[in-house]
């Protein structure tokens, strides 16, 4: 052998793009596309010594979006590596923001913008005609401040990770290994802001700036049967910015209490996200055993925590006053993360297999549960007791206890697979899984999951695969006033918040699955594939075995005057969930020189709920049934691609390379009343308006290859996407037209949307590889 | 899309003779030790087979002076002893990995490979289905440079949406991992060779696979949103959606599958809006129910207990 050897490969060029508009954030969302220079990859290998090496491996360099690692050692010994792994992050386009960025978390208005805003009337339109609200009104002073002084602001953040590694082997038995790695995320997150309900909506631009560290070493040892491992883990989470204080668009200051313990507050505050760290110990091994039989077992423990300092209850100094102490200087929070796992899996005969397993993974909520004797609301009230049957006096002030959520889940399963004949492979599977969780609706809950697979190898020429799963879910109950321990005296408003709450994810469940997959190769160069999936869920109350949507009469006593009342019960959520996906394709490879591949695929999501409006009256709520209302909701996609490799001369020389995708995306929600409804005092219903999205993505490469070792590229590439989001596309700072929600006439939102873009890219690019 | 799982095929030869390793650094065995019992000179391979021995030059595989546990280097360490095969050429005389069944053949692999990553491969999804290592694994790959872990389609976004069909339209959704850009992979959270952890991902569950990347959100904090803190996939599609932030369902749709409407008028309903289609309402548009409700996974504010603070 040489006793040095370099190899390696650059390819770079010119790039040049037409952009429409000039700056789409949604196509530089995850990247960076620049004109001009562009250095695409570069690759290195320098092999010094026999056994020593060191390989570079980099792509687009000098971009926002660069990765890549340099890899270096002796063959079988050691190695060391470095990578890193680049990309913006953008969040939307035409943002602007009135609110100025004060540093550290602060956001501030005008002084002189909110002293008026407060000072002035209410927004009235006493000329409709012309749109706006009258002059001089809040909701006029705030859309001529926006339009008069918001400034664009850029949403987004650029993400850089990056790693250091060592791999140590001094014997083939051993494996130990080290890492380091940080990410880190700096820019501008949208941050929505709710100050007392939904009165004067804001948004703002955030600051980011997060740094995660992980630190891993690991040791394994493993002979011919068996192996044996550990690995630590480490992490440490922290940002420089964790909470976030804004004014208030209506209230220059904190206006003075009234007798109902309200106060408009002159801004408010809310947390970010919290510094933690996490450690992790992991223990796994595994032995072959006879019969052709393995076992492996896993066990993990992990603890996460964080120890950020409380914030006051509230900014607002005319309450902050009237309060008693927090209970506690700071959370203390503790997550112990656990998993055990063992399986064992057997071929014992060519024509059977077997494996059984059983795993525990819990969520053990060591936090506290502490009671806040004075709860503050959005920094604008101290709730009161709103029954005095439920609470106590009407004076009481509404205490709270946060409820330390945690979890268990266990599952044991087997599995038996037969290969009766060549082409028929057949296995049967049971799966239960017990779920057990504290503070929750449903405390127990188990459920049965049966699968069979059908695997048929016809001939050569015709494969056919099939998956049918069926799952029971069962709850041993569902306790809708659960959340009533977060109360310590008791709730204000009670039964029409939580009997409604029916989460889907834990109620009873019925759910049925099928995924059929099929290949077939009816020529020597042709192969037509399709695969297609269904599965519906269908979901229980698990107190009553009925039907989520379903509706029935109870005699409670539910505002504590000893006398029952009588309710008709809606048992509101998710009352089914249907999807269904097809896909086929073809392909044909009639020479070395040419290949050509189509696929199509049609996918549709179904979900349906029912709902209801409670006016909460007196503390308990009204209970009209014409108040119920349901709404079913499809999300539809269908995507095709297509691509298309050719040798242009017999020598390869020129090549040509086509690709092309297009992908659909439709979102309906349709809304029904009952009939004679009278949801939000308002029969009349307007539909929400269609979402659609479309991608379409057209790349033509022309590549010659002029010598072994040296190519160039030309590169056409056409990526268009449009999008009618209604949810998005009438965003705008200021969002209280005349006639609008009353919730909205004095927003401050951002604006941000994702417009619709064409982009346009050629590119010339040389590769030389020595 | 080719198929993707292995034939099965009767194995051909019989597995070499297990004899005990020698457990030392292959870097520091002399050049020329001499062949185990059965196995032929390493080198005269490439006699006859010059083609495949350069292109495995290239990999991995060529580069490795580790043999497997009866001391076979190079070509012999998968393909068995070979001195009775080039003595006469005779193509029954060695292990023909083509003959072997799904099982007989990833024994091959697994005699080295079977550690790591690779420990929970036996019993796995893809393992149960009948896969080969190289119905994703090319081994002597002769383009140069060879491609990252050998994939036989060249990347690993074509090797699993070869069967994995409808994932390889999901990501040209409109809300995306930045896996399209290259950012990310399938790897980057499932293990293809089998986890411990549910769906072949490669933490113990959703949400410490989810918190891998985004470790702010792992915190324990004072107010729990409990779907959040169970799993992450409650609310998101991590593959691709047509919504925002890769949510399941369109807001207020998305909390109204638990929540009811008490309070909060979510619906649009005809009005003398000069707007184009409906008026707006901050509580349906840009983030729904999150334009108040912004910390909604979770919060360490004393007031944060309907995630408004």
């Amino acid at each position: 052998e040489p006793e040095s050897d370099t190899s390696g490969s650059t390819t770079a060029g010119v790039q040049g793009l037409t952009r429409n508009p000039p700056d789409s954030a949604k196509f530089y969302e995850f990247r960076d596309v620049p004109g001009g220079f562009v250095a695409e990859q570069f690759q290195f290998h320098w092999a010094p010594k026999p056994l020593l090496y060191f390989d570079v491996d980099a792509v687009d360099i000098t971009q926002k979006d660069t990765r890549g690692s340099v890899v270096f050692g002796r063959q079988d010994l050691w190695k060391g590596t470095i990578t890193w792994n680049d990309n913006p992050r953008r969040w939307g386009d035409d943002t602007k923001m009135l609110f100025a960025n004060q540093g550290d978390g602060f956001f501030t208005l005008d002084d002189t913008l909110q002293a008026a805003v407060q000072a002035a009337p209410a927004s009235v339109d006493v000329a409709p005609a012309d749109g706006q609200w009258d002059a001089g009104t809040k909701g006029f002073l705030i859309k001529h401040a926006i339009d008069q002084s918001a400034q664009p602001v850029r949403l987004g953040f650029q993400r850089r990770a990056y790693g250091l590694g060592f791999d140590f082997t001094p014997t083939r038995s051993w494996t130990l290994d080290a890492g380091w790695s940080r990410e880190s995320r700096n820019g501008y997150n949208p941050q929505p802001l709710g100050m007392y309900f939904a009165l004067s909506p804001a948004e703002v631009a955030a600051p980011v700036d997060f740094r995660t560290n992980w630190e891993t070493a690991r040791a394994e040892f493993n002979r011919r049967k068996w192996n044996v491992g550990v690995q630590l883990t480490a992490s440490q989470f922290d940002t420089r910015y964790d909470t976030l204080t804004w004014d208030n668009q209506l209230s220059l200051t904190d206006q003075p209490i009234n007798a109902g313990l309200q106060s408009i507050p002159g801004h408010g505050r809310l947390t970010l996200w919290t510094d933690n760290e996490m450690l992790q110990g992991t223990v796994f091994a595994g032995a072959n055993l006879p019969g052709r039989t393995r076992i492996d077992a896993t066990v993990s423990l992990s603890r996460t925590k964080q120890d950020d300092p409380f914030i006051p209850m509230t900014v607002n100094t005319s309450i902050s006053p009237l309060l008693a102490a927090l209970p506690g200087q700071s959370f203390d929070g503790e997550h112990r993360n656990n998993m055990a796992q063992v399986r064992l899996s057997g071929r014992p005969v060519s024509w059977f297999r077997w494996s059984a397993w059983g795993r525990q993974y819990e969520l053990k909520n060591e936090s506290p549960s502490l009671r806040f004797a004075e709860y503050v609301q959005t920094d604008y009230a101290i709730p009161l007791c709103g029954n005095a049957n439920a609470c106590g006096a009407l004076t009481n002030r509404i205490q709270r206890r946060n409820l330390p959520y945690g979890y268990q889940k266990d599952n044991v399963g087997a599995l038996a697979g037969f290969t009766p004949l060549k082409w028929l492979d057949v296995s049967v599977s049971y799966d239960r899984q017990d779920i057990k969780r504290e503070f929750s609706a449903v405390e127990d809950s188990s459920e049965d999951n049966y699968k069979l697979t059908a695997d048929f190898d016809v001939a050569d020429w015709l494969t056919f695969r099939a998956t049918a799963r069926t799952q029971r879910r069962r709850a041993n109950e569902y306790d809708v006033e659960y959340e009533s321990v977060s109360f310590p005296i008791g709730e204000a408003i009670i039964a029409p918040i939580n009997e409604g709450i029916r989460r889907f994810t834990w109620t009873d469940r019925d759910r049925d699955s099928l995924n059929l997959y099929v290949e077939v190769n009816p020529a020597k160069h042709w192969s037509i594939y399709g695969e297609t999936t269904y599965a519906q869920d269908n979901y229980f109350d698990p107190s009553t075995g009925r039907p989520i949507g379903d509706t029935y009469t109870i005699h409670e006593d539910r505002n504590f005057d000893t006398i029952p009342e009588t309710y008709r019960i809606k048992l509101a959520g998710r009352t089914f969930d249907k999807n269904n996906t097809y896909t086929v394709g073809v392909s044909f490879s009639p020479a070395s020189r040419f290949d050509i591949y189509a696929d199509y695929t049609w996918e549709q999501f179904r979900y349906a709920l029912e709902t209801r409006f409670r006016t909460p009256v007196a503390g308990i709520g009204s209970d009209d049934p014409l108040d119920d209302w349901g709404s079913a909701a499809k999300d539809s996609y269908r995507t095709a691609t297509l691509g298309l490799n050719v040798g242009l001369d017999p020598k390869n020389k020129w090549k040509l390379a086509v690709t092309g995708s297009r992908s659909e995306g439709t979102g309906d929600v349709d809304t029904t009343f009952v009939p004679g409804g009278n949801a939000s005092s308002n029969t009349t219903l307007t539909q929400f308006p269609q979402l659609d999205t479309t991608l379409s993505i057209a790349t033509l490469d022309v590549t010659h290859h002029v010598r072994p070792n040296l190519d160039y590229k030309l590169r056409y590439w056409y990526e268009k996407w449009d999008e009618r989001n209604w949810a998005s596309d009438q965003m705008r700072p200021y969002m209280g037209d005349p006639g609008n929600d009353p919730g909205s006439v004095t927003s401050i939102f951002l604006g941000m949307d994702f417009n619709s873009y064409a982009y346009q890219v050629v590119s010339l690019m040389v590769n030389y590889h020595w | 899309a080719g198929n993707c799982f292995a034939e099965e095929v009767k194995p051909a030869a019989p597995a070499a003779e297990e004899k005990p390793a020698e457990d030392k650094p292959a870097a520091e065995k002399p050049a020329a030790a001499p062949a185990p019992a059965g196995y032929a000179d390493p080198a005269i391979c490439a006699t006859c087979h010059e083609d495949v021995a350069n292109a495995l030059k290239l990999t991995m595989h060529g580069k490795t002076k580790v043999g497997n546990w009866d001391g076979g280097v190079g070509c012999q360490s998968c393909h068995g002893p070979g001195a009775a095969h080039a003595e006469d050429g005779d193509k029954t005389k060695i292990r023909n990995p083509k003959n072997l069944s799904a099982t007989d053949l990833n024994a091959v692999c697994l005699s080295c490979h079977e550690r790591g990553d690779r420990s929970h491969w036996q019993g796995s999804q893809h393992e149960n289905r009948g896969l080969a290592c190289t119905s994703c694994h090319a081994i002597h790959f002769g383009s140069t440079p060879p491609p990252d872990k050998l994939l036989a389609k060249g990347t690993e976004f074509a090797t699993c949406t070869s069967c994995h069909l409808k994932r390889k339209a999901s990501l040209l959704r409109s809300a995306h991992m930045p896996m399209r850009e290259g950012s990310m992979t399938c790897t980057s959270c499932h293990n293809p060779h089998g986890s411990p952890g549910p769906t072949m991902l490669k933490q113990f569950s959703v949400n410490e696979n989810c918190y891998s990347c985004h470790a702010e959100k792992r915190s324990p904090v004072l107010w729990e949103h409990p779907p959040v803190r169970e799993d992450c996939t409650t609310c998101h599609d991590p593959h691709g959606s047509l919504h925002p932030r890769l949510l399941i369902a369109k807001q207020p749709r998305l909390c109204q599958q638990c929540h009811d409407e008490t309070r909060h008028p979510t619906q649009p309903y005809s009005d003398a809006s000069s707007a184009p289609e409906f008026f707006p309402n901050v509580r349906m548009f840009d983030r729904g129910c999150m334009n108040c409700h912004s910390q909604i996974h979770g919060s360490n504010h004393p007031a944060g207990m309907r995630f408004l603070r």
